[in-house]
């Protein structure tokens, strides 16, 4: 547990360094423990387990800002890292043209935690183990076909306490669980693959709910089964279905990533690059009215759920796309000063010792009023892509790709035989202009996002309806 | 740090375990981040990092312990003053009582057991960058520079220095020690939109690190970039220059790894000895690379490393090893554990005999590629991928660079990457950044007949 004399550590550095002349200082202490476990083919690999402590400390001087991450807890030593931290922050301060400044903010003292019923550390590796055994026991029917079986368990509790010398004092305690797998099938030469992650905030119950040994039989399955059936995908304009798990990551990476405030500030054009929304194209349509699409880290059980932000900001629910219209960015501090706003609470760190920046959380499209059939039977000849192999965009998250995994031919309303490997390679106006029709159930996928150097992946949920598009070109 | 290693495998054997791995590391790295010609941010990282990694009856764990004491001392093993006796001991029986509740790998075969002599590599460590903490800024400064007076408008970027000192202690008696430091800087340089180069200067000394030319170069190229046009799809003879070649080289490296030919994952399954790359390729692991910026002596178990060839005129030769998995695969262990994953140091690839003006005057329909992002496979275990070039491209019709084009994405096959080569410069770049992060060293290398993709409107 994090004690009183580790908050009052972080206290101590925020006031060391306001006393030696910052303008500005912030800390958070983090505890955080994890346990990973791995089965590949039947065998266990290592099992991993970590615990860390640190402070990731931040100081803003004469227009200059430092960052100090650090695991060795001795005061002097603390003072003397804050003390280069101040005179770096001050160089920094006097070569800037353009100096940082952070938005005025409401202060908190607050606590909050994410209920967890069963704790992820009083579960033992046994369990743990026996949890990924199951799984390759329902896959053993497979085996002929299925040369590559991964699976990976991670179980972790965060705890943190975040002070800035402005007066706000939040603690908090999060427990994540996270799963993934890989698997690899192949009928002779030919190979097809299925990668697929699952993670939500709270305790050992909520593994419970997951039904993962049914998931990944049915993925295995269908992997053999596209290898035996599915016809290649011809290059042809038509009507498109996208899944849940489609829409989720077209939303993450063509929404939630380009609506990211500090990449329209070039903060981040050497790393994960930089985005096509200008500030001046706030308020411009770039989609059908259907498409409104969010960024919510206040979804229950959100595997980025959070109720405050690493800046101590109230966590809150961001309209990026409204009905089919630009409609705003993603927000730090740092970023919102620049344009003149509040932040909206969306600076996050995976851990101490990364600087806490402008991130995601759960990006998704709201729903729209149809069931899938009947998005379905306005289908006359079309393709429904329900999983993905591939994906990548461009760094201004214009040109996108996405290779279908699971794909089904639709004519004249139903669904047919498989297509193997349909691309999808859109820019993003058409994607969103080509949506004319939503479902009304959402689902999410979980995933890790990756930003921020050195790399920062923070765990996030993407999601949406079942989407119609209309007349898409399809490259095999 | 030796002391605290010791204490660890001790101990540990002490509560039963068969194999110990012990590895202190105190390093501190210093970044300044900068972005439209500012800097952005200046970061320390201060961080003594413990890991231990044990068997019991080949139960196996591997852990961190980034959890040092606020106020005892690890006096009484005398040298480490964070880390207590107490929380040493807490954390190893937390490893043994989760590995005698775990399943045997049953395919494990120990770790590294001899003596070794390590020999020695060059430019490791300079004591200039331990205390060089100020003039990071000034090299920012110099590289921003650099790039604006080649006609860029605006520069984003990252500059590191570090130094390290690491203590290994293991069961089978190794006890190495290392130290090292490091100095990078990864420059874009930006003109108008869309106009953009990218350059990096990477070295473990202050010789050989060069922030003004990685600037110029990447300013250069910005400028160069001028009113790029929507690029065409097809097939092209394409001249990748080295931050792409990187690239592509640290995304198929996957496939070298033990870990991954046996997992039934990579492209190169039963591919030793054989032919899998154009007889123009020679690819090495050299962990004795001179200022290499993954050079190292020993492995993850403290194995000696070395200079080991990968593809040789185009002939598989070895996987990459840790001593469990060279036992599997009836091979020689290679000093690249990993104790999990085997994995590279630095990945070299052997130079040729000509240069960029030759490979344009080469080609007749082709595109020149300065660098990419965001590369994914679609398939590991044949190699389909797809990645996204950033930065300065150009179109090359009959021998001369025609037009800047942008919009294009790499949609092809690392087997068929590797058979393409046809070209490769005597020049080479040792690369090291966010899109590759472990170290490659290649020069421009031209491929024939790859396919270019682009989105549709």
């Amino acid at each position: 547990m994090l004690g009183e004399h580790n908050k009052e550590l972080a206290k101590f550095c925020v006031d060391f360094a306001i006393k030696n002349r910052a303008d500005y200082a912030d800390a958070r202490i983090i505890k955080s423990d994890e346990e990973s476990y791995m089965l590949k083919n039947g065998t266990p690999e290592s099992a991993v387990f970590s615990e860390s402590i640190g402070i990731g400390f931040r100081v803003l001087v004469n227009g200059g800002m430092s960052f100090l991450s650090i695991n060795n807890l001795h005061k002097e030593t603390i003072k003397k890292r804050i003390l280069e931290s101040i005179k770096s922050a001050k160089v920094a301060g006097k070569k800037n043209k353009n100096k940082i400044k952070l938005s005025e903010e409401k202060t908190y003292k607050d606590k909050w935690k994410i209920d967890e019923k069963i704790k992820l550390m009083d579960v033992s590796p046994e369990e743990k183990m026996k949890y990924l055994i199951d799984i390759e026991k329902s896959l053993s029917h497979l085996k002929k076909n299925l040369i590559s079986r991964f699976f990976q368990l991670l179980s972790g509790t965060t705890e943190k306490f975040y002070v800035n010398n402005e007066g706000t004092e939040i603690s908090s305690y999060i427990p994540q669980i996270f799963m993934f797998y890989s698997l690899i099938a192949v009928n002779g030469k030919d190979s097809e693959q299925r990668y697929y992650p699952v993670g939500e905030s709270g305790g050992w119950e909520i593994i419970k709910k997951w039904n993962i040994n049914d998931k990944i039989k049915n993925d295995a399955e269908m992997l053999v089964k596209i290898l035996k059936e599915a016809k290649p995908a011809k290059k042809e304009m038509q009507d498109i279905i996208l899944s849940p798990e489609l829409v989720g990551i077209a939303m993450h990476e063509s929404c939630g990533h380009p609506g990211e405030a500090d990449r329209t500030l070039g903060r981040e054009a050497a790393q994960a690059g930089e985005t096509y929304v200008t500030p001046q194209l706030i308020g411009t349509r770039i989609g059908n009215n259907v498409v409104t699409v969010v960024d919510d880290p206040t979804v229950e059980n959100s595997f980025g759920f959070y109720k405050y932000d690493d800046e101590g900001v109230p966590a809150q629910r961001r309209m990026l796309i409204k009905n089919g219209t630009l409609n705003g960015f993603l927000h730090n501090r740092e970023t919102a000063s620049v344009f003149g706003v509040k932040s909206n609470g969306a600076s996050r760190a995976s851990d101490y010792n990364r600087e806490s920046i402008v991130r995601m959380s759960t990006t998704f499209m709201l729903p729209g009023n149809h069931s899938f059939e009947e998005l379905l039977e306005d289908v006359k000849y079309g393709i429904f892509i329900k999983t993905y192999n591939e994906w990548n965009i461009d760094d201004k998250r214009y040109n996108a790709k996405y290779t279908g995994g699971e794909t089904y031919r639709i004519e004249n309303g139903e669904l047919k035989g498989l297509l193997r490997a349909p691309k999808l390679e859109i820019q993003t106006p058409t994607f969103y202009s080509s949506i004319d029709a939503l479902s009304k159930k959402v689902e999410f996928i979980s995933g890790t996002c990756g930003k921020n150097e050195p790399m920062d992946g923070v765990p996030v949920w993407m999601g949406g309806p079942y989407a119609r598009l209309r007349k898409i070109p399809i490259g095999s | 740090m030796d002391e605290l290693a010791k204490y660890i495998v001790k101990r540990a054997q002490k509560l039963g375990a068969d194999d110990v791995v012990a590895t202190v590391v105190d390093n501190t790295v210093r970044q300044v981040r900068f972005a439209n010609n500012d800097i952005t941010l200046n970061t320390t990282w201060d961080t003594i990092n413990v890991e231990v990694f044990l068997s019991y009856k080949k139960r196996l764990i591997s852990s961190s312990l980034n959890n040092p004491s606020q106020s005892e001392t690890f006096s009484s093993v005398s040298i480490n003053k964070n880390i207590t006796k107490e929380k040493v001991d807490q954390f190893l029986k937390r490893m043994l009582k989760m590995a005698k509740m775990m399943k045997p790998k049953t395919d494990y075969y120990g770790i590294a057991d001899g003596k070794f002599n390590y020999g020695r590599f060059k430019d490791f460590y300079d004591k200039r960058i331990v205390n060089i903490n100020e003039k990071n800024v000034d090299f920012v400064k110099d590289a921003i520079d650099a790039a604006v007076s080649e006609g860029a408008k605006r520069c984003a970027g990252v500059l590191y220095s570090s130094v390290f000192n690491e203590s290994k202690h293991t069961s089978n008696g190794i006890d190495v020690k290392e130290k090292g430091t490091s100095i990078n800087i990864s420059l874009r340089a930006f003109k108008e939109k869309d106009e953009s180069g990218h350059s990096v200067s990477v070295s473990r000394i202050m010789k050989g690190f060069d922030p003004k030319k990685a600037g110029s170069e990447a300013g250069r190229l910005a400028a160069d970039y001028s009113k790029p046009v929507q690029g065409v799809d097809g097939n092209y003879d394409v001249i990748f220059g080295p931050m792409i070649m990187a690239n592509l080289l640290y995304y198929m490296s996957y496939a070298f790894s033990a870990f991954e030919v046996d997992s039934g994952e990579s492209f190169l399954i039963n591919k030793i000895g054989k032919k899998v790359a154009n007889d123009n390729v020679t690819l090495y692991d050299d962990a004795r690379l001179p200022n290499g910026f993954g050079s190292t002596l020993f492995d993850e178990e403290g194995r000696p490393t070395s200079t080991l060839k990968l593809i040789d005129k185009g002939m598989l030769k070895t996987y990459l090893h840790n001593t469990s998995t060279a036992k599997k695969f009836g091979a020689k262990p290679t000093g690249n554990a990993g104790i999990v994953y085997p994995s590279y140091w630095n990945l070299v690839l052997e130079k040729g005999n000509s240069n960029l003006n030759e490979m344009i005057s080469e080609v007749k329909n082709g595109i020149y590629i300065t660098n990419t992002w965001y590369t994914r496979f679609r398939d590991y275990l044949a190699g389909d991928f797809s990645t996204i070039p950033r930065d300065a491209m150009f179109e090359i019709k009959n021998g001369k660079i025609s037009q800047p084009v942008k919009g294009l994405r790499l949609s092809d096959n690392m087997k068929h990457i590797l058979e393409s080569v046809h070209m490769i410069s005597k020049e080479r770049r040792h690369i090291d950044w966010w899109e590759v992060e472990k170290p490659v060293t290649t020069g421009w290398v031209l491929c024939k007949d790859i396919k270019l993709t682009r989105s549709n409107k």
